[in-house]
């Protein structure tokens, strides 16, 4: 009888260990896949409220003067904002003209101008007198017309 | 002593026994742990990565000619992706993927790419017509390799 309780005992422990085991490593990966719920992706929100199409004569070109806000909770680094005209290639913020230098950076609340000139006035491409901007930053995207 | 050898006899039994059950259930559990966590880190790293599309979606130029469209897409996950291990689906039609001035460029997060896709069957469509584009990336990153798809109602410019 001695002979069967210790094997009984050995084979309750046993398993009592595989189990316990088992619970911990369970708890452990319900607590990985839980992460992959916490991943935070980028989540700008901009406006552009404005982009106003001007004819500089002297210079025989025109410009566009572009007003951006930050409308959401993130900063937002200028250079992964893009914008295109008309359909045209997307073009980074970051290669134009701000009214505040060195503007890196967008921050929540914060309204930034800036300047796209060269621009031809006849109508012969697509920097000729725009009529939308389109605007993409991540997974935000808006469109406006140019006034 | 009469109870002895009957008491070895069922001790070395349990043993065994308790020994081989054990050993069968931990290499089961040890399995579904390894598969339980290779899913959970490939949740993780699909989670982290995200492409979107940064043309004008009214607007994209498509030549009936050569049957090419340029696209802009921008890594809007957390982690780089693979340039090369990208692909696109214009209206079901599966298309050949090249990225433009992409030389030594490391995708990363913000980062967008100009790509060139072009269709191998002529295909014929009108102006302003709306399709279904389809676009999967890849994490630079393997083991695992996460992945993401988008899909977009697109307006062609013809």
């Amino acid at each position: 009888m001695a002979g069967s309780s210790v094997a009984g005992m050995i084979v309750g422990t046993v398993f009592i260990i595989i189990f316990a085991s088992a619970t911990v490593t369970l708890v452990e990966n319900v607590n990985k896949a839980q992460e992959a719920s916490k991943v935070e992706l980028p989540n700008p929100e901009l406006t552009l409220a404005y982009a106003n199409w001007t004819w500089v004569e002297l210079d025989g070109e025109g410009n566009i003067v572009y007003t951006i806000t930050n409308t959401g909770t993130e900063t937002v680094n200028i250079d992964h904002i893009f914008l295109s005209k008309d359909g045209g290639e997307p073009f980074s913020c970051s290669t134009l003209t701000w009214d505040s230098s060195p503007a890196t950076y967008i921050f929540p609340g914060e309204t930034i101008i800036a300047t796209e000139s060269g621009l031809d006035a006849g109508d012969d491409d697509l920097n000729d007198n725009p009529q939308i901007v389109f605007l993409a930053v991540f997974e935000y995207s808006l469109a406006v017309s140019v006034t | 002593m009469g109870d002895g050898p009957s008491e070895m006899i069922m001790l070395m039994t349990g043993l065994i026994v308790a020994g081989l059950v054990s050993a069968v259930l931990l290499s089961t559990w040890d399995t579904m742990s390894q598969g339980l966590e290779s899913q959970g880190e490939l949740e993780i790293k699909d989670a982290k990565t995200r492409a979107s599309l940064i043309s004008d979606p009214s607007a994209i130029s498509w030549d009936n000619t050569n049957d090419i469209a340029t696209i802009f897409i921008q890594n809007s996950g957390t982690i780089s992706l693979s340039i090369d291990d990208t692909y696109v689906f214009l209206d079901g039609n599966s298309m050949s993927v090249s990225a433009v001035d992409a030389e030594g460029v490391t995708w990363s997060k913000g980062v967008a790419i100009k790509f060139q896709i072009e269709s191998s069957t002529d295909l014929t469509f009108v102006d302003e017509e709306e399709v279904f584009l389809s676009v999967g990336v890849s994490s630079l990153t393997t083991s695992p390799t996460g992945t993401y798809s988008l899909t977009e109602v697109v307006r062609l410019d013809v």
